[in-house]
């Protein structure tokens, strides 16, 4: 039954992201070449009109990227369990914990693919002769980057940092599905008791991390605010602080995972 | 007869309002059962708990002996007072929809059902109209085989021939051991083809029994009977 949910699923959210990552292309190559045919053809007088064009580029790339968020985070959920689609989706033979597998799959697939179509559309938009002779120094700085900020070598930090992008996207996905089901599972209010339930998931998930990143810091010769800083920053580069994230991440998608599963099976409250 | 539902004690209070107040009921196999009361009265809040989409506040609702969850989706087919596919769906995506969850789904009859009304199958339901998306909805209901159907209000939003057509269609498409339990305030539409009745007011129920002894005991119809029980 997972499987054939997982299907619908993605049947049901590429009709409204493979349209919107459709456009992006559309606007990516657009843009492209109008940027050549701009560099090579340079005329001070359309100054502000290419400006125009890069700021609606930059506007439309920030657009599709919160859009994908919204509806996977927010809006599909919901009305695909809590509004009228609900009253479908809830008598289906299937258990709660397929149904959140199958909406968590499916959206961190499609997170995935909108980050990969962003960094192309980026990528395509900005390569010239000039990009192409600094790319080996681009790769090295990332390189370094990715040692710095998770505290491995390159090949490890790299897998350690993919994890740590995966389980946090994991974990922000299921955050907001468990906000979402306790905040309906009371008869009155359901948003608002939702956004306040996650600003207090947000806040004490928050604290940890700093508690944790003060704590990890101190017996590395920080201490107080300027290790937080420090640490915050993955300046350290010991590690420590990248696994703690991600088994933290774990933790917390974990219970998020069984409250959302509790609430979806014992607190359903369709009215 | 073998019992295929059961509510003990089943209460559903939302905030302070009491939906259903320690309700005992138990609905055998076999029987075409009309759920009556007037607006407000409980009866919708009872088929959502009886397909798990409410949880209840205290007590129990046994449905072949168990609580709502995976199985006993199985056994129920449900058809809620509201539109719940997507608009832009066409007819053969819900066909498949249903084929692919529900095992008991025969899409033969399905398709038959859709011809006579002539419903096309290629059609997005939001060209349809409200009667017709409600036609849809039933057809693919009542295409299971399902020991319980829960039918919320089936014929309040469409016109009096095709109301003719969907009762029909509830009778001649049910198992012989399976049960229907008819949600609705138009009585006299659905009177002719009920078994049972049970009455209900103010989250209680009022009167329970089948439809030939109400008739006897009472000389009249089930109809005038609520009209007179549920008088303003």
């Amino acid at each position: 039954m997972l499987g054939k949910l997982i299907k619908y699923e993605f049947h049901a959210v590429s009709r409204f992201l493979l349209p919107l990552h459709l456009a992006l292309i559309l606007i990516t190559f657009v843009g492209r070449f109008y940027v050549q045919f701009a560099l090579d053809n340079i005329n001070y007088r359309f100054a502000l009109f290419h400006v125009s064009l890069v700021m609606f580029y930059v506007l439309a790339l920030f657009a599709i990227f919160v859009l994908t968020y919204v509806y996977l985070y927010i809006l599909r959920p919901h009305r695909n369990w809590f509004s009228d689609e609900g009253y479908l989706m809830h008598t289906l033979p299937v258990t709660p914990a397929q149904h959140i597998w199958s909406k968590l799959i499916v959206s961190v697939c499609w997170i995935i693919m909108d980050l990969f179509l962003l960094g192309l559309s980026i990528f395509l938009m900005m390569i010239n002769p000039d990009v192409l002779q600094s790319w080996p120094k681009f790769i090295e700085m990332l390189q370094e980057m990715v040692v710095s900020f998770t505290g491995f070598d390159y090949v490890l930090g790299t897998i350690t940092y993919v994890i740590s992008l995966l389980v946090d996207c994991a974990r922000g996905i299921l955050v907001v599905y468990m906000c979402m089901a306790i905040g309906h599972s009371f008869n009155q209010y359901k948003l608002l008791i939702s956004i306040a339930i996650y600003i207090g998931v947000y806040i004490g998930t928050s604290l940890v991390n700093t508690l944790a990143a003060i704590l990890l810091a101190i017996p590395f010769g920080g201490s107080g605010f300027s290790s937080l800083f420090i640490v915050s920053n993955s300046a350290l580069g010991t590690g420590k602080m990248t696994w703690f994230e991600i088994v933290f991440s774990l933790v917390v998608a974990t219970i998020a995972f069984f409250i959302t599963q509790y609430f979806l099976s014992k607190q359903l409250n369709l009215e | 007869m073998e019992t295929l539902m059961e509510c003990r004690q089943l209460s559903k209070h939302y905030g302070n309002k009491i939906a259903l107040d320690h309700i005992n009921l138990t609905i055998e196999r076999g029987r075409i059962i009309g759920l009556l009361g007037p607006n407000g009265s409980g009866k919708t809040t009872l088929i959502k708990l009886i397909n798990g989409i409410l949880t209840p506040t205290s007590g129990c609702l046994y449905i072949n002996g168990q609580i709502p969850g995976v199985e006993t989706k199985k056994a129920v087919s449900y058809l809620p007072e509201r539109t719940y596919f997507n608009s832009w769906m066409k007819v053969t995506d819900i066909l498949h929809f249903f084929s692919d969850f529900y095992v008991d789904f025969d899409s033969r009859r399905a398709l038959e059902m859709l011809h006579r009304l002539n419903i096309n199958e290629s059609d997005r339901l939001r060209t349809m109209s409200k009667g017709t998306k409600e036609k849809v909805q039933l057809i693919m209901v009542m295409s299971r085989d399902a020991d319980l159907y829960c039918l919320d209000e089936p014929i309040g939003g469409v016109d009096p021939a095709a109301r003719d057509y969907i009762l029909q269609t509830i009778i001649t498409n049910y198992r012989e051991n399976a049960t229907v339990l008819i949600s609705t305030h138009l009585i006299s539409d659905i009177e002719n083809v009920l078994d049972d009745a049970i009455f209900i007011q103010g989250g209680r129920i009022m009167l329970t029994g089948s439809v030939d002894d109400i008739r006897m005991r009472e000389g009249k119809s089930v109809d005038a009977l609520f009209r007179e029980v549920f008088r303003c």
